[in-house]
């Protein structure tokens, strides 16, 4: 399921920083990491991840750093900076908290219940 | 030369220039041509399928960041396609996934921007705020342009021809112009470099007599022309514009010989004013010149002859007029003051009567005089040509408005300076929409005018503070002021100061009567009254008020000689002693100097007016 473009904007980010979080990514090891494990729920073409990753980059919440790769090949490896560690965390609650409100709203079904 | 010795064609590529322009600056520091900013290069040794380098190459080229900035994408993508083709991924499958391009370049460009120093950020938005009130500003420009040029002007009247009108309905016989244009140019050039003012006893005084003589013709011209019952001069007559008056340095340089069909009133020359002060002063040497030869009936004919010129000159009703013919006014003064106090028997008792007669009836026998409404019928014609016309009476500052206010700074000057004339009409649009409108300004300047003339005439003992010029100044005042009656700054009369000299002369002029009354007096009765009422009514019909205190003009009899004075400017009866000072003209001056009636104290502290009286008679030489 591919999900609204507005929604998408707001989960991306957060997305990135999350996976960012557990280690330095190129490029398209992120691609593939964001269609893998969301099922290709946040699953973004080029066109997107890089505008995505160089707003982030430009807030200073992540860094980008050239490098030579295993294959010998030059790679741009991105990496969680203190201050996007602290934005994932604020983000982290923000989500909670909204998946929370659609819980008791009924928009997201409690687990066990038939939604 | 073969074709095949040619050398092999040059590659753009491989020029100095193509590497200097496509090598990062930390390169070149280093000595080193790497061309890295090359897009074409770097696509070319990409080593990815041709659609995909295309890809690359058509975004980066999109975003239109920095070459330093398109290079770093450029070669994060070529990353991203060989990550994706050695992870086993097709080169279809990786251009399908890879999204609007147009839509990332645009993204991209702005994810980028924001990466870019503050200080360049900051001058980037300056530059964006600048060009936005700019384009704020000329867009207000254009609206006031646009006002400005809406409506038109319509000049509806033509009040040089209705003046001119009046004047063609006297008979020609009546009319005095033509005679003293004839006798203004029938007068020599008046001697120079004579010593002493033209006054018998001076120096020289034998050349301004023999001058006199020798211009018989023109004195002769100048009698008949006075004895006309009107001036009869009319506005932009042809006749004043002749070759003849030209040589004579009259007509000022670049005067067109042809008078336009509706001219600016206010553009009028007052010809009369310079041809009858002219013809005055050679009828007054006649006239001294006859005291001296006991030549009663000729000093009575010049003195009439003088005062009809004054009334001729005051005839148009302007302020300049009103002033200069009070000032031949005194002129005639001042031959009688030289026949009183040298040879007071020179006249018969007649013929002092009739001369005090004249005198007296000059200007209908009241205050000299001043402008009155007709005044406003040149800033009418004014307004008429600066102004729209909406139909209705009202409008806006019209494009003309440009050369009539470079006028009024270069007032007289023939020739318009181009610079500053450009530089009024690009602020036009900005003064028409700031400036009163034309209903609005004509309701202020006619309200100006009226109480002007109205406190012009109230006599001075009744005058605390003269109000109008003060609200004058405060139109002319302080930039808003400026811009809403930028005008009216130079329109606006101000007619105190004109009140002022006319009643100092109106002053001067009783003094005269009194001094003839008291001659005649004398010659009755051997000796002269102990109080100016015994003047009354026999020859005097009342005695004239001090124009200081509005009480009966002061009188003693000093050594046996009249003196009669003012309380002057100090208001303060100081038994008719001048101020204190060597120059008793200057000290006569500085006590009937005009201050406001508050301020006396301080102009007598500052000296600007004398502690004294203001004397009379005897004539006190200025």
């Amino acid at each position: 399921m591919r999900i609204e473009k507005e929604l998408m904007r707001g989960a991306g980010p957060a997305a990135v920083l999350k996976l960012l979080s557990r280690g330095e990514m190129y490029g398209y090891e992120l691609v593939e990491a964001l269609s893998k494990r969301t099922d290709g729920v946040l699953a973004m073409g080029q066109s997107t991840l890089y505008p995505l990753l160089y707003n982030l980059e430009a807030k200073r919440l992540i860094e980008g750093i050239w490098r030579e790769a295993d294959s010998g090949r030059q790679r741009k490896y991105y990496r969680l900076t203190k201050k996007g560690k602290g934005e994932l965390a604020k983000s982290a609650k923000q989500w909670t908290s909204l998946v929370e409100t659609m819980k008791s709203l009924g928009v997201v079904p409690e687990p066990g219940t038939a939604g | 030369m073969s074709a095949q010795a040619l050398p092999p064609p040059t590659n753009p590529s491989d020029s100095l220039y193509h590497k200097l322009r496509y090598t990062p600056l930390r390169d070149l520091l280093r000595g080193r041509l790497t061309e890295t900013l090359d897009l074409v290069r770097l696509r070319a040794e990409t080593e990815l399928p041709a659609p995909l380098a295309e890809i690359v190459v058509q975004t980066v080229r999109k975003t239109r960041l920095w070459r330093s900035e398109r290079l770093d994408v450029a070669n994060e993508l070529i990353a991203h396609f060989r990550d994706g083709l050695a992870s086993g991924a097709t080169a279809e499958h990786l251009l399908s996934t890879f999204g609007n391009l147009d839509a990332s370049a645009k993204l991209i460009r702005r994810a980028k921007k924001r990466r870019r120093s503050l200080l360049w950020r900051s001058g980037i938005k300056t530059m964006q705020i600048l060009a936005g009130v700019f384009a704020i500003v000329v867009a207000i420009y254009l609206v006031l342009v646009a006002y400005l040029y809406s409506g038109s002007v319509k000049v509806k009247r033509n009040f040089a021809s209705e003046l001119n009108a009046r004047v063609l309905a006297i008979p020609e016989e009546q009319r005095a112009w033509p005679l003293y244009r004839k006798a203004y140019l029938a007068l020599g050039s008046w001697p120079t470099g004579v010593q002493g003012r033209e006054r018998p006893g001076g120096p020289d005084w034998h050349q301004y007599v023999e001058f006199a003589k020798e211009n018989g013709q023109s004195l002769r011209l100048y009698r008949e022309a006075a004895g006309r019952p009107h001036l009869g001069a009319l506005l932009f007559d042809p006749d004043d514009y002749t070759a003849e008056l030209k040589r004579s340095d009259y007509a000022p340089p670049g005067t067109p010989l042809e008078p336009p069909d509706n001219p600016r009133l206010i553009g009028a020359t007052f010809n009369e004013l310079s041809f009858l002060r002219d013809g005055a002063r050679l009828v007054a040497i006649d006239a001294m010149a006859a005291v001296d030869a006991r030549d009663g009936s000729t000093v009575v004919q010049d003195v009439k002859t003088i005062l009809q010129m004054a009334e001729h000159m005051a005839e148009r009703g302007a302020v300049i007029s009103a002033l200069f013919s009070s000032l031949v006014v005194r002129r005639a003064q001042s031959v009688i003051a030289y026949a009183l106090t040298t040879a007071p028997d020179s006249l018969t008792e007649s013929e002092w009567q009739c001369v005090a007669h004249l005198l007296s009836r000059v200007f209908g026998g009241g205050p000299f005089p001043l402008p009155d409404a007709s005044e406003s019928r040149s800033i009418s014609d004014v307004i008429q040509r600066v102004f729209t016309d909406d139909g209705q009476g009202d409008g806006h500052i019209a494009p003309s408005a440009a050369s009539w206010m470079l006028d009024a700074t270069h007032f007289g000057a023939l020739e318009r300076p181009a610079s500053p004339y450009r530089s009024v009409q690009v602020l036009l649009p900005v003064v028409s929409a700031v400036h009163v409108r034309r209903q609005a300004f004509e309701k202020i300047y006619k309200d100006i005018l009226n109480r002007g003339i109205q406190e012009s005439r109230t006599p001075l003992w009744l005058i605390t503070e003269y109000k109008v010029p003060i609200e004058v100044d405060a139109y002319r005042s302080g930039h808003w002021n400026q811009l809403r009656f930028g005008l009216g700054a130079w329109l606006f009369p101000t007619l105190a100061r004109a009140g002022i000299l006319q009643q100092w002369r109106t002053q001067q002029r009783d003094a005269t009567l009194v001094a003839i009354a008291l001659n005649l007096y004398r010659k009755k009765h051997g000796t002269y009254p102990s109080d100016l009422t015994e003047l009354v009514p026999k020859f005097l019909p009342s005695v004239p008020p001090d124009r200081y205190d509005g009480k009966p003009i002061k009188y003693k009899l000093v050594s046996g000689k009249p003196l009669l004075y003012s309380v002057g400017a100090d208001r303060k009866d100081d038994g008719g002693r001048l101020p204190e000072g060597s120059d008793h003209g200057k000290a006569n001056r500085q006590a009937y100097e005009w201050w406001p009636a508050n301020d006396v104290e301080v102009g007598l502290r500052e000296k600007k007016i004398g502690d004294g009286d203001w004397i009379l008679w005897p004539p006190v030489e200025e």
